[in-house]
Protein backbone atom coordinates (compact mmCIF):
# COMPACT_ATOMS: atom_id res chain seq x y z
CA UNK A 1 0.00 0.00 0.00
CA UNK A 2 2.88 2.38 0.74
CA UNK A 3 4.16 2.06 -2.85
CA UNK A 4 0.96 3.00 -4.67
CA UNK A 5 -0.56 6.42 -5.14
CA UNK A 6 -3.90 6.34 -3.39
CA UNK A 7 -6.73 7.92 -5.32
CA UNK A 8 -9.82 8.86 -3.38
CA UNK A 9 -12.81 6.90 -4.67
CA UNK A 10 -16.52 7.20 -4.14
CA UNK A 11 -16.63 4.24 -1.70
CA UNK A 12 -14.06 5.72 0.65
CA UNK A 13 -15.09 5.94 4.28
CA UNK A 14 -13.88 8.15 7.06
CA UNK A 15 -12.61 7.40 10.54
CA UNK A 16 -14.56 9.30 13.19
CA UNK A 17 -13.10 10.01 16.64
CA UNK A 18 -14.49 10.85 20.05
CA UNK A 19 -11.49 11.35 22.28
CA UNK A 20 -9.30 13.78 24.24
CA UNK A 21 -7.44 16.63 22.56
CA UNK A 22 -4.08 14.86 22.33
CA UNK A 23 -5.51 11.77 20.67
CA UNK A 24 -7.48 13.86 18.19
CA UNK A 25 -4.39 16.01 17.48
CA UNK A 26 -2.31 12.93 16.79
CA UNK A 27 -4.80 11.37 14.40
CA UNK A 28 -5.38 14.67 12.64
CA UNK A 29 -1.63 14.77 12.02
CA UNK A 30 -2.06 11.33 10.47
CA UNK A 31 -4.52 12.86 8.00
CA UNK A 32 -7.94 11.58 9.11
CA UNK A 33 -9.50 15.01 9.71
CA UNK A 34 -12.40 15.89 7.43
CA UNK A 35 -14.50 19.07 7.28
CA UNK A 36 -17.53 19.13 5.00
CA UNK A 37 -19.46 21.99 3.48
CA UNK A 38 -21.54 22.41 6.60
CA UNK A 39 -18.34 22.83 8.62
CA UNK A 40 -19.06 19.50 10.28
CA UNK A 41 -16.04 17.53 11.40
CA UNK A 42 -15.56 13.82 11.82
CA UNK A 43 -14.31 14.21 15.37
CA UNK A 44 -15.39 15.44 18.79
CA UNK A 45 -12.83 16.68 21.32
CA UNK A 46 -13.91 15.65 24.80
CA UNK A 47 -12.87 18.14 27.45
CA UNK A 48 -13.85 18.72 31.05
CA UNK A 49 -16.75 20.93 29.97
CA UNK A 50 -18.09 18.45 27.38
CA UNK A 51 -21.42 17.06 28.52
CA UNK A 52 -22.54 13.46 28.31
CA UNK A 53 -25.38 14.53 26.01
CA UNK A 54 -22.89 16.04 23.54
CA UNK A 55 -20.94 12.80 23.52
CA UNK A 56 -24.10 10.76 23.03
CA UNK A 57 -25.23 13.00 20.18
CA UNK A 58 -21.84 12.74 18.50
CA UNK A 59 -21.84 8.94 18.84
CA UNK A 60 -25.34 8.69 17.38
CA UNK A 61 -24.43 11.02 14.55
CA UNK A 62 -21.23 9.19 13.64
CA UNK A 63 -22.87 5.77 13.76
CA UNK A 64 -25.66 6.87 11.43
CA UNK A 65 -23.53 8.70 8.89
CA UNK A 66 -22.99 6.66 5.75
CA UNK A 67 -19.57 8.07 5.01
CA UNK A 68 -18.02 6.81 8.27
CA UNK A 69 -16.44 3.35 8.43
CA UNK A 70 -14.92 3.26 11.92
CA UNK A 71 -15.73 5.21 15.07
CA UNK A 72 -12.79 5.45 17.44
CA UNK A 73 -13.69 6.27 21.03
CA UNK A 74 -11.46 6.57 24.08
CA UNK A 75 -12.05 4.04 26.82
CA UNK A 76 -12.95 6.59 29.49
CA UNK A 77 -15.32 8.34 27.08
CA UNK A 78 -16.93 5.05 26.17
CA UNK A 79 -17.50 4.39 29.87
CA UNK A 80 -19.49 7.63 30.04
CA UNK A 81 -21.89 6.38 27.39
CA UNK A 82 -21.50 2.66 28.11
CA UNK A 83 -25.17 1.83 27.62
CA UNK A 84 -25.24 3.42 24.19
CA UNK A 85 -22.00 1.78 23.06
CA UNK A 86 -23.01 -1.68 24.27
CA UNK A 87 -26.38 -1.45 22.59
CA UNK A 88 -24.79 -0.70 19.22
CA UNK A 89 -24.46 -3.93 17.29
CA UNK A 90 -24.04 -3.05 13.61
CA UNK A 91 -20.86 -4.10 11.82
CA UNK A 92 -20.36 -0.78 10.02
CA UNK A 93 -19.32 1.62 11.21
CA UNK A 94 -17.24 -0.56 13.48
CA UNK A 95 -16.35 0.93 16.81
CA UNK A 96 -13.96 0.13 19.54
CA UNK A 97 -12.15 1.92 22.30
CA UNK A 98 -8.56 2.99 22.76
CA UNK A 99 -6.73 0.49 24.91
CA UNK A 100 -5.53 3.22 27.26
CA UNK B 1 -20.36 -51.15 9.99
CA UNK B 2 -22.93 -48.57 10.95
CA UNK B 3 -21.37 -47.95 14.32
CA UNK B 4 -17.90 -47.41 12.77
CA UNK B 5 -19.37 -44.97 10.21
CA UNK B 6 -21.14 -43.11 12.99
CA UNK B 7 -17.88 -43.09 14.94
CA UNK B 8 -16.03 -41.65 11.94
CA UNK B 9 -18.68 -38.99 11.43
CA UNK B 10 -18.63 -38.02 15.10
CA UNK B 11 -14.81 -37.83 14.98
CA UNK B 12 -15.00 -35.53 11.96
CA UNK B 13 -17.70 -33.47 13.73
CA UNK B 14 -15.52 -33.15 16.83
CA UNK B 15 -12.50 -32.07 14.80
CA UNK B 16 -14.55 -29.35 13.06
CA UNK B 17 -15.69 -28.06 16.44
CA UNK B 18 -12.18 -28.17 17.80
CA UNK B 19 -11.02 -26.35 14.70
CA UNK B 20 -13.59 -23.63 15.35
CA UNK B 21 -12.43 -23.34 18.95
CA UNK B 22 -8.81 -23.12 17.81
CA UNK B 23 -9.74 -20.44 15.28
CA UNK B 24 -11.48 -18.50 18.03
CA UNK B 25 -8.50 -18.80 20.38
CA UNK B 26 -6.12 -17.80 17.59
CA UNK B 27 -8.26 -14.75 16.85
CA UNK B 28 -8.31 -13.78 20.55
CA UNK B 29 -4.53 -14.21 20.74
CA UNK B 30 -3.96 -12.12 17.61
CA UNK B 31 -6.38 -9.45 18.86
CA UNK B 32 -4.69 -9.17 22.26
CA UNK B 33 -1.23 -8.94 20.71
CA UNK B 34 -2.41 -6.22 18.32
CA UNK B 35 -4.08 -4.27 21.14
CA UNK B 36 -0.89 -4.44 23.18
CA UNK B 37 1.17 -3.13 20.24
CA UNK B 38 -1.41 -0.42 19.63
CA UNK B 39 -1.28 0.60 23.27
CA UNK B 40 2.49 1.04 23.25
CA UNK B 41 2.43 2.88 19.89
CA UNK B 42 -0.21 5.29 21.17
CA UNK B 43 1.79 5.89 24.35
CA UNK B 44 4.83 6.69 22.25
CA UNK B 45 2.80 9.10 20.13
CA UNK B 46 1.40 10.88 23.18
CA UNK B 47 4.85 11.24 24.72
CA UNK B 48 6.28 12.65 21.49
CA UNK B 49 3.37 15.05 21.23
CA UNK B 50 3.92 16.17 24.82
CA UNK B 51 7.63 16.71 24.04
CA UNK B 52 6.74 18.74 20.96
CA UNK B 53 4.32 20.84 23.00
CA UNK B 54 7.02 21.38 25.61
CA UNK B 55 9.56 22.59 23.03
CA UNK B 56 7.19 24.60 20.83
CA UNK B 57 4.92 25.93 23.54
CA UNK B 58 1.34 25.03 24.46
CA UNK B 59 -0.05 27.92 22.40
CA UNK B 60 1.42 26.45 19.21
CA UNK B 61 -0.04 22.97 19.61
CA UNK B 62 -3.66 23.06 20.65
CA UNK B 63 -7.12 22.46 19.24
CA UNK B 64 -7.75 26.14 18.40
CA UNK B 65 -5.30 25.77 15.53
CA UNK B 66 -7.17 22.90 13.88
CA UNK B 67 -8.11 23.53 10.27
CA UNK B 68 -11.86 24.08 10.19
CA UNK B 69 -11.97 25.13 6.55
CA UNK B 70 -13.55 22.79 4.04
CA UNK B 71 -11.11 19.97 3.33
CA UNK B 72 -11.35 16.22 2.70
CA UNK B 73 -9.52 13.64 4.76
CA UNK B 74 -6.18 12.56 3.30
CA UNK B 75 -6.33 9.19 5.02
CA UNK B 76 -9.50 7.20 4.49
CA UNK B 77 -10.82 3.66 4.60
CA UNK B 78 -11.95 1.34 1.86
CA UNK B 79 -14.77 -0.88 3.10
CA UNK B 80 -15.21 -4.12 1.17
CA UNK B 81 -18.20 -4.17 -1.13
CA UNK B 82 -20.34 -7.07 0.12
CA UNK B 83 -22.30 -7.35 -3.13
CA UNK B 84 -19.05 -8.10 -4.97
CA UNK B 85 -18.32 -11.03 -2.64
CA UNK B 86 -21.63 -12.33 -1.33
CA UNK B 87 -20.03 -15.22 0.52
CA UNK B 88 -18.09 -12.72 2.61
CA UNK B 89 -20.10 -11.78 5.66
CA UNK B 90 -17.37 -9.91 7.50
CA UNK B 91 -16.73 -6.22 6.81
CA UNK B 92 -13.13 -5.68 5.77
CA UNK B 93 -11.33 -2.37 6.08
CA UNK B 94 -8.33 -1.24 4.07
CA UNK B 95 -6.46 1.92 4.96
CA UNK B 96 -5.69 4.41 2.20
CA UNK B 97 -2.97 6.69 3.55
CA UNK B 98 -2.32 10.13 2.17
CA UNK B 99 -4.77 9.79 -0.70
CA UNK B 100 -4.05 11.98 -3.71
CA UNK B 101 -6.13 15.10 -4.14
CA UNK B 102 -5.76 14.86 -7.96
CA UNK B 103 -9.49 14.88 -8.49
CA UNK B 104 -10.88 17.43 -6.06
CA UNK B 105 -13.81 18.08 -8.44
CA UNK B 106 -15.16 14.64 -7.59
CA UNK B 107 -15.16 15.53 -3.90
CA UNK B 108 -17.07 18.71 -4.59
CA UNK B 109 -19.56 16.90 -6.81
CA UNK B 110 -20.37 14.47 -4.06
CA UNK B 111 -20.76 17.26 -1.55
CA UNK B 112 -22.90 19.32 -3.93
CA UNK B 113 -25.87 17.07 -3.33
CA UNK B 114 -26.07 18.31 0.23
CA UNK B 115 -25.01 21.78 -0.74
CA UNK B 116 -28.17 22.51 -2.74
CA UNK B 117 -30.27 22.66 0.40
CA UNK B 118 -27.87 25.06 2.03
CA UNK B 119 -27.66 27.28 -1.04
CA UNK B 120 -31.27 28.33 -0.59
CA UNK B 121 -30.51 29.48 2.91
CA UNK B 122 -27.29 31.37 2.33
CA UNK B 123 -26.18 32.80 -1.06
CA UNK B 124 -23.00 34.23 0.34
CA UNK B 125 -21.80 30.76 1.29
CA UNK B 126 -22.35 29.61 -2.33
CA UNK B 127 -20.34 32.47 -3.80
CA UNK B 128 -17.47 31.72 -1.45
CA UNK B 129 -17.52 28.01 -2.34
CA UNK B 130 -17.68 28.64 -6.10
CA UNK B 131 -14.65 30.91 -5.97
CA UNK B 132 -12.80 28.33 -3.86
CA UNK B 133 -13.82 25.58 -6.33
CA UNK B 134 -12.59 27.58 -9.35
CA UNK B 135 -9.25 28.12 -7.62
CA UNK B 136 -8.88 24.40 -7.10
CA UNK B 137 -9.88 23.67 -10.74
CA UNK B 138 -7.28 26.16 -11.99
CA UNK B 139 -4.59 24.43 -9.91
CA UNK B 140 -5.52 20.81 -10.67
CA UNK B 141 -4.37 20.62 -14.35
CA UNK B 142 -0.88 21.63 -13.28
CA UNK B 143 -0.68 19.02 -10.54
CA UNK B 144 -1.98 16.20 -12.79
CA UNK B 145 0.55 17.03 -15.51
CA UNK B 146 3.64 17.13 -13.27
CA UNK B 147 5.45 13.89 -12.43
CA UNK B 148 4.95 13.39 -8.67
CA UNK B 149 6.35 10.30 -7.03
CA UNK B 150 4.41 8.40 -4.39
CA UNK B 151 6.81 9.44 -1.65
CA UNK B 152 6.60 13.08 -2.70
CA UNK B 153 2.82 12.89 -2.57
CA UNK B 154 2.85 11.37 0.90
CA UNK B 155 5.40 13.91 2.10
CA UNK B 156 3.34 16.73 0.63
CA UNK B 157 0.22 15.54 2.47
CA UNK B 158 2.20 15.03 5.69
CA UNK B 159 3.51 18.58 5.41
CA UNK B 160 -0.02 19.88 4.91
CA UNK B 161 -1.13 18.19 8.12
CA UNK B 162 1.84 19.56 10.05
CA UNK B 163 1.42 23.04 8.62
CA UNK B 164 -1.61 23.79 10.79
CA UNK B 165 0.89 24.12 13.63
CA UNK B 166 3.22 26.41 11.70
CA UNK B 167 6.00 26.18 9.13
CA UNK B 168 8.84 25.27 11.47
CA UNK B 169 7.83 22.46 13.78
CA UNK B 170 9.70 20.39 16.30
CA UNK B 171 11.15 17.06 15.11
CA UNK B 172 9.17 15.51 17.97
CA UNK B 173 5.95 16.60 16.27
CA UNK B 174 7.03 14.85 13.08
CA UNK B 175 7.91 11.76 15.11
CA UNK B 176 4.49 11.92 16.77
CA UNK B 177 2.88 12.11 13.33
CA UNK B 178 4.66 8.92 12.27
CA UNK B 179 3.66 7.17 15.50
CA UNK B 180 0.02 8.01 14.99
CA UNK B 181 0.24 6.89 11.37
CA UNK B 182 1.52 3.53 12.60
CA UNK B 183 -1.24 3.46 15.23
CA UNK B 184 -3.78 4.07 12.46
CA UNK B 185 -2.53 1.08 10.50
CA UNK B 186 -2.77 -1.04 13.63
CA UNK B 187 -6.29 0.21 14.30
CA UNK B 188 -7.44 -1.01 10.92
CA UNK B 189 -5.81 -4.38 11.55
CA UNK B 190 -7.52 -4.51 14.94
CA UNK B 191 -10.87 -3.74 13.29
CA UNK B 192 -10.44 -6.61 10.85
CA UNK B 193 -9.19 -8.95 13.58
CA UNK B 194 -12.12 -8.03 15.81
CA UNK B 195 -14.56 -8.80 13.02
CA UNK B 196 -13.04 -12.28 12.50
CA UNK B 197 -12.93 -12.82 16.29
CA UNK B 198 -16.64 -12.06 16.62
CA UNK B 199 -17.38 -14.37 13.71
CA UNK B 200 -15.33 -17.18 15.28
CA UNK B 201 -17.09 -16.59 18.61
CA UNK B 202 -20.50 -16.87 16.95
CA UNK B 203 -19.41 -20.13 15.32
CA UNK B 204 -18.26 -21.60 18.62
CA UNK B 205 -21.51 -20.58 20.27
CA UNK B 206 -23.51 -22.26 17.52
CA UNK B 207 -21.47 -25.43 17.98
CA UNK B 208 -22.16 -25.37 21.72
CA UNK B 209 -25.86 -24.90 21.16
CA UNK B 210 -26.02 -27.83 18.74
CA UNK B 211 -24.04 -29.97 21.18
CA UNK B 212 -26.47 -29.28 24.04
CA UNK B 213 -29.53 -30.12 21.90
Amino acid sequence: MANRVQIRTSNSALIAMIADEDTITGFLLAGVGNVDLRRKTNYLIVESKTTVKQIEDAFKEFTTREDIGIVLISQYVANMIRFLVDSYNKPIPGNFGDPV
Amino acid sequence: MESSENGRESNEGISVKEENILNFLDSVDGYLILMDSLSSTLRQGWLELASARHSMGASRINSTLFDLKLHPASTTLQVNDQSAAPDRELPHFTLCKWASSNNPEKYFEEAKFGEDELLKKSNSLRHRDISHNSEIQARSPESVGSPVTVDDQAEKERYKSLSMFGTLVSPKLRASQLSFETALEMLVEVSNMRASLLCAHDQVQKDMETATK
